[in-house]
Order: structure tokens, then C-alpha cells, then sequence
């Protein structure tokens, strides 16, 4: 029953994730965020920049990280810095005020990130294509919709993976009445010549220059490498990680001991979490902030981390 | 003369022990009682009474469309987010919308609805859920003492006698009230430190509170209300509760009622509901315990045996109409602490009739039938195996990875019920002006 903050917050941020996906996640926590500070009762200044920096350790220390979240707290511990410093003066209530504005628009921009990604995507030409899927993608999903709604043409190809987000995807692309296939991800080498390209989706960017996907992403995609068809990757700059990564450190395994149902045969069945596919493998990558090269994108996440280790520094020199 | 009675002990005993299912055993018994020659089998009949068998009936088809229009998890998940993550609040708006649920619908089904939200919520933020699920329990056992139709004792008082449904509230509410202010306050201040504080100054906690009423939302209603449905139910559930109160002076049953509004629901959710479904989701197997008992009953009045027991009440409390209240009060509440208070009411009722027979009338006889509600309903708040509510909500709870013990929860129980039944008494005794 004693369980720590952290462990709380792991427990719950999966839970969710599973659920409903790591983008509405992050709606949810700033949405509860917002409501947390609004009753917030008693504070002065000081003493809720000392609270949000304990929260913000907290949210840094869950497992698995969650960039996205984490990117939106530093929005808001950039505020707490900036009326620390510059104005420690002023009182709570006016303080407040600034910090559940800055949240509403934060809300507000997080549901539009997805339609800017989508409007990002109307550059990218796949009417009359057969499209691959894999990585069960609420972004991805977002951007083939609206491309259906646009009335353009095109047929989509599923490469099954976990029962539950095969199944997902599929029902997907049945309530959106987009024809669809589906094929064992296995043989997919026997249709490469019918299908054009694959899109996918992605849990987060690395400092080691890795998206994070689903597990089985990285064999396709270098499938697809060799064969020289396109692949794009559809993500939000928020869901990045910024900050410095071993190469596999956070890619978790679970081992477990299991039988053959007819004869007893125990074996160890190890299942990772996710593949860390290397970024210069794609073609082109969508984000609300535009569409990048690898090598761009690479400069594009240097100067966001930068910036996040300057911040880093800035407050703990208050702490 | 005895052989009814060595029935009825028999058939109750293997109740207790659930040696067959109840619905099976009391139908034995009532087939015994025939073949056995104790009653014909037209006085059997006769003494089902059908008015308590349709009440019970349309209330179970009226809540079961009720809850698929979700309107109660939506009220459950409204008062979690009222709450704001406030223990305290938490503690009093889920205990006060235990008490108001099971006033209308039966205990086990309020229990089914409010225990998973708590534990989701109590236990997601860290804190032991326990004194909150033990506190539903007793609520829901004290809420449906309330009304005609909040527990069955109430519904076979209420089938037996003329006593309308608003004479139920009007008699029952101070006892009630009274026990809902004490047994909160007594837990509220027994937990204050360690469950209870409030979280307002604390961000970490307000965020995690409000994170886990998010997902509660998106959880139970996930799908989202349906809102023509949610008002059809409602508006017949406020008709069906407004003739209830008025049914004075609508001079109609109560069964009538319930079955008119269920009759109507029907109707208006025609497109929402598949009727075949509604109706398989009715509980047949109570409805004929509840015939078996009243043919057992029936058959133990009809040889004469309740008489000599209404004397023996009367005759035991040497003439004092306060002992009378407190003997029925006290041994409806300890009996019904460990057995099941349904057979123990379907027998006290022709008691009552006979003790009531002898009294004079001046001395406001009604008041009996409070003592035996009373005692039959807190009473079943001791232990776990007191009511179904209980063992439903322990077990709920158990699947939700929070084990409340026997013990665990009569260290709780029992000494409340002392409580309730305490207020019960200073109130009855005061009512019979003595």
C-alpha cells in the first residue's frame, strides 16, 4: 500500500497509455494538471515552484519515461523559473493566474498538434498507393482519415503484430471504410513488390538518433531499407526525448517461464517492450513543425536539447 | 403441529449453511408442506403474497434498464469528480450517494456500482480503501432501510400491511438520519489522520487525484451517455417515485405503481433495450424463494404455531410496551447478524399481527413493525455474512486486490451496529411516549 510517487505515476501513465495512447495521455495529464493547480490552496510563490520542481523529479523518474510528458512540464517549469527569478515579488493568486493560461493554451495546442501533422502530410503523394502499416499509430490513423475524408484513393496493407493492436488498426480502418489487407508481418517479403511505402508512427526520438516503435518495426524497416521503398514516420516534436540516452538502455524485457500446452516442454520466452530504429533508415520525417530530413531533423533535436540542458542547469542552480 | 416447524427449521438451517441454493430449498420446503398435508395446495397458493413478488419484480426490471442507460455510473463518477480528490468529500459524497441508491434500488446492486469506483480511486491514490468500502456497506444496508422498497424486509412489510410508501420515510427517516450523521462522524474521526486529511496544499496529491478521476471517467463511461435514454429513465423513475409518495391519494398499490413505471420504461426504451435480455436479467430464482417462503410461512401460520409465539413475545415482556419494542428490536438485529433476515421477516410478520391483536390500540401498535425494520435491516450490518451486500462488496473488493477479513470488517460492524441499533431504540421508546 506504501507505494512512492513515482511508482504511482508509472503504474497510472502506462495504464493509461495502453488505454488510450501516449498523446491523449499527455491531454490528460495536462488537463489534470490544470485542475490541480486551480485548487491549489495556501501557496505562495516560492513554495509551488518548489512543489512543481518535486512533481516534474517525480514525472522524470517514471518507467518507462514519457517524453511527451515531460516536455510539457519543462513548458511549465520555464514559467515557475521565469516568476522565481524575475518576478519573485509578485503574489500567488496573479502567479496563478499566468500558470493556468499558459496550461489552457498548452491544452489547446496539444489537440491541434495532431490536425498540424496532418496538414504537414497533405505534402506527401500516396493517392493510388498500397500503403504498409505497422506500429499502431493514433497519428497515423489521424492522418489516413483525413485523407479518406479528402476522398483520395488508396489501399492499405496491415502487417499484423500484437493481437490487440492488429486488431486496433483494423477496426480502424473498417469504421473509416478504408480498404484494407492484412498479411502476417513474417511474409511480407512475398508482397514487397505490391506494396509503395510504409508509414509509421513512433513512441518517442533518442539522443542516440533512434525512434522508439513498436517491437518488430526495426527488421521491416530495414526490409523496406534494402528493397528501397519510402518510409515515412509520422511524430510529434513534443514526443521527443530530450535528453542524453545509452544506446537500448530503456528498452525493457520480460522473461518468463512457460509450457507447452500438449507436452511439458518449460522453456524461457524473452518479450521486449519496443525496437529503437536507427533514424537515418527513413525517408522523410512529418512533424507539426514540418517535414524533415533525417540530417535536418538531427539538427532540429541538437538545438531542442540544448536548449532543455540550459534550462536544466538554470534551475538547479536555484535548487 | 410441530412438523411445519421442523421444516422450516430444517429448510433455514440448510440456508444458513448453503448446502443447496435457497431458491431450490425453499421451494422443497413449500412442496413438503403439500405433499405432507400440512396445507392444500390452494392455500398454498393463497399465501404467496403476489403484491411483494410484483413489486420485487418491476423494481428489478425498472433498475435493470436504469443501468444500461448508465445513469447511475454516471452519478457515481460525478460525485468522484465533485469531489475534487478531497478525501473527506470523497468519503461523504460516495457514503450519502451509497445511502441515496440504495434507498431506491436494491443494496447489492448499489454495492456492484460504487465499490469498483472506490477502489479505483481510493487505492490509485495511495490510500488504504477499506474504512471506505466497510462504510458503503453499512450505507447501503442503512439507505435502504428508508423506504418500502430499499430492502426486502421493508418490501415484505410493506406487501403485508397497508403501510404506504411515504409512512415508511415519515417513520423511518429519523433513525436513519441520526445513524448516518453518527456513524459517519464516528468513522471520519477514527481515520481523520490517516485517511482523511485534506489534500488541498499538497500538488502532487491534487494531480494524482485528479489524474485517476480522469481515468475513472474514460474507464465507466467509456462509451459516453446516451442522453435520450438517460432522460427517458429518469423521467419515469421521478413519476414512478412521485406516485410512490402519492399513493395515498392515488389509492393504488405499490406494486401497481412499480409495475406501471417499469411497464412504461419498457416501452419508451424500446430502441435502447432488447426486452428478451431485460427480462433474462430479472432475478426469477429470488422471486421464487421468496414464493417458496411464503408457502413455508403459510403453512406454520395455518397450523396454529405463530400464535403460541406471538403469546410467548407478548406474555415475555410482562405487560411493558417498551420491552416489547426492544425485545422485537433486538432479536430482528441479532438475529439477522448472522442469518439471513429475509425468512426471519416472512415469519415475524404473522407474529407481529397476532401481538398486535392483543395490544391496545392506544398504545400506537405501528411502531412494532419499525422495531422489526429496524432491527431486520442494521442488524445485517454486524458481519459479513449479515446481508448479501456485504458478502458482494468484501468479494468485489477481494478481486480488486483489498482483502477485508471476517474479523477485520466485524471490528467495524459489530460496534457500530450497537450504534444504530442504540439510536433505534432511544427513538422508538421515545415515540411510544414512554
Amino acid at each position: 500500500m506504501t507505494q512512492t510517487f513515482d511508482e504511482q505515476f508509472s503504474k497510472l501513465f502506462r495504464e493509461i497509455e495502453i488505454d488510450l495512447g501516449a498523446t491523449s495521455l499527455s491531454i490528460l495529464v495536462l488537463e489534470s494538471l490544470y485542475k490541480a493547480v486551480q485548487g491549489l490552496k495556501g501557496q505562495d510563490h516560492h513554495h509551488f515552484f518548489e512543489q512543481f520542481q518535486e512533481l516534474t523529479q517525480n514525472i522524470e523518474s517514471t518507467e518507462p519515461k514519457y517524453a511527451i510528458i515531460i516536455d510539457s512540464f519543462y513548458h511549465i517549469l520555464r514559467l515557475a523559473y521565469v516568476e522565481e527569478v524575475i518576478h519573485p515579488e509578485q503574489g500567488w493568486p496573479l502567479g496563478k493566474k499566468k500558470f493556468l493560461e499558459q496550461l489552457e493554451s498548452m491544452i489547446k495546442e496539444k489537440k491541434e498538434e495532431k490536425q498540424k501533422i496532418v496538414k504537414q502530410s497533405e505534402k506527401i503523394n500516396f493517392s493510388g498507393k498500397n500503403i504498409l502499416l505497422y506500429h499502431h499509430s493514433g497519428t497515423v490513423e489521424a492522418v489516413l482519415a483525413a485523407a479518406k475524408k479528402k476522398r483520395k484513393k488508396f489501399n492499405v496493407i496491415v502487417a499484423e503484430q500484437d493481437p490487440d493492436k492488429t486488431g486496433e488498426t483494423i477496426a480502424f480502418l473498417h469504421n473509416k471504410k478504408i480498404p484494407f489487407r492484412v498479411v502476417p508481418s513474417h511474409t511480407i517479403s512475398h508482397i514487397m513488390d505490391e506494396i509503395d511505402m510504409l508509414f509509421m508512427g513512433a513512441l518517442t526520438l533518442k539522443s542516440s538518433n533512434d525512434f522508439v516503435m513498436d517491437t518488430g518495426s526495426n527488421g521491416l524497416v530495414l526490409q523496406f531499407d534494402h528493397a528501397k521503398k519510402p518510409i515515412y514516420v509520422f511524430i510529434s516534436t513534443k514526443k521527443f526525448s530530450l535528453w542524453k540516452s545509452e544506446k537500448r538502455s530503456e528498452v525493457f524485457t520480460h522473461t518468463s517461464q512457460r509450457q507447452l500446452h500438449e507436452k511439458a516442454i518449460s522453456f524461457e520466452r524473452i518479450k521486449f517492450s519496443h525496437d529503437r530504429v536507427e533514424m537515418d533508415l527513413f525517408t522523410k520525417i512529418i512533424t507539426e513543425e514540418g517535414i524533415f530530413t533525417p540530417e535536418q531533423l538531427k539538427k532540429f533535436y541538437d538545438e531542442r536539447l540544448e536548449e532543455r540542458i540550459k534550462l536544466e542547469k538554470r534551475i538547479e542552480l536555484l535548487r | 403441529m410441530w412438523l411445519p416447524v421442523i421444516i422450516f427449521t430444517v429448510i433455514l438451517l440448510l440456508i444458513i449453511f448453503e448446502v443447496f441454493d435457497k431458491t431450490v430449498l425453499a421451494s422443497l420446503g413449500a412442496v413438503l408442506m403439500i405433499i405432507l398435508g400440512i396445507v392444500d395446495f390452494d392455500t398454498a397458493i393463497a399465501s404467496i403474497e403476489f403484491d411483494t413478488i410484483i413489486l420485487l419484480m418491476s423494481m428489478m426490471l425498472l433498475v435493470e434498464i436504469t443501468k444500461e442507460s448508465e445513469l447511475f455510473t454516471w452519478l457515481t463518477v460525478k460525485m468522484a469528480k465533485i469531489s475534487k480528490g478531497n478525501p473527506t468529500l470523497i468519503f461523504l459524497l460516495f457514503i450519502l450517494t451509497t445511502a441515496f441508491l440504495s434507498s431506491f434500488l436494491d443494496n447489492v446492486t448499489t454495492i456492484v456500482l460504487m465499490v469498483p469506483v472506490t477502489v479505483a480511486l481510493v487505492k490509485g491514490m495511495g490510500r488504504d480503501p477499506k474504512p471506505y468500502i466497510i462504510a458503503e456497506i453499512f450505507f447501503s444496508n442503512i439507505g435502504g432501510t428508508l423506504t418500502l422498497i430499499g430492502d426486502p424486509p421493508n418490501i415484505l412489510i410493506g406487501g403485508s400491511t397497508d403501510i404506504s410508501f411515504f409512512e415508511f420515510i415519515e417513520n423511518l427517516w429519523i433513525p436513519v438520519v441520526g445513524s448516518t450523521i453518527l456513524i459517519s462522524g464516528i468513522i471520519l474521526a477514527l481515520h481523520w489522520k490517516t485517511h482523511f486529511k485534506p489534500i488541498a496544499s499538497d500538488l502532487r496529491k491534487l494531480f494524482l487525484s485528479h489524474m485517476l478521476i480522469k481515468k475513472i471517467t474514460y474507464k465507466f463511461l467509456g462509451k459516453g451517455l446516451n442522453k435520450t435514454f438517460v432522460a427517458k429513465s429518469v423521467f419515469v423513475i421521478f413519476i414512478t417515485i412521485a406516485a410512490f409518495l402519492t399513493q395515498n391519494i392515488l389509492h393504488l398499490n405499490v406494486a401497481v405503481i412499480a409495475l406501471s413505471g417499469a411497464v412504461l420504461l419498457l416501452l419508451l426504451s424500446s430502441k435502447e433495450v432488447e426486452f428478451e435480455k431485460t427480462l433474462s436479467r430479472v432475478e426469477w430464482s429470488t422471486l421464487l424463494f421468496f414464493a417458496g417462503l411464503f408457502v413455508m410461512v403459510g403453512a406454520i401460520e395455518h397450523v396454529g404455531v405463530l400464535e403460541i409465539l406471538s403469546d410467548f413475545i407478548s406474555d415475555s415482556a410482562g405487560g411493558s410496551y417498551a420491552m416489547l419494542l426492544m425485545m422485537v428490536l433486538w432479536i430482528s438485529g441479532l438475529i439477522s447478524m448472522v442469518l439471513n433476515n429475509i425468512p426471519f421477516v416472512a415469519l415475524m410478520i404473522p407474529v407481529i399481527f397476532g401481538i398486535q391483536a392483543q395490544l391496545d390500540p392506544s398504545l400506537n401498535p405501528e411502531l412494532l413493525w419499525w422495531a422489526l425494520s429496524l432491527g431486520a435491516c442494521f442488524g445485517g450490518n454486524a458481519t459479513v455474512i449479515g446481508a448479501s451486500a456485504n458478502v458482494i462488496g468484501i468479494d468485489l473488493a477481494k478481486k480488486d486486490g483489498v482483502h477485508i477479513s471476517f474479523l477485520n470488517y466485524m471490528k467495524y460492524g459489530l460496534p457500530l451496529t450497537v450504534i444504530t441499533l442504540a439510536v433505534s431504540s432511544v427513538y422508538l421508546i421515545f415515540r411510544a411516549g414512554i
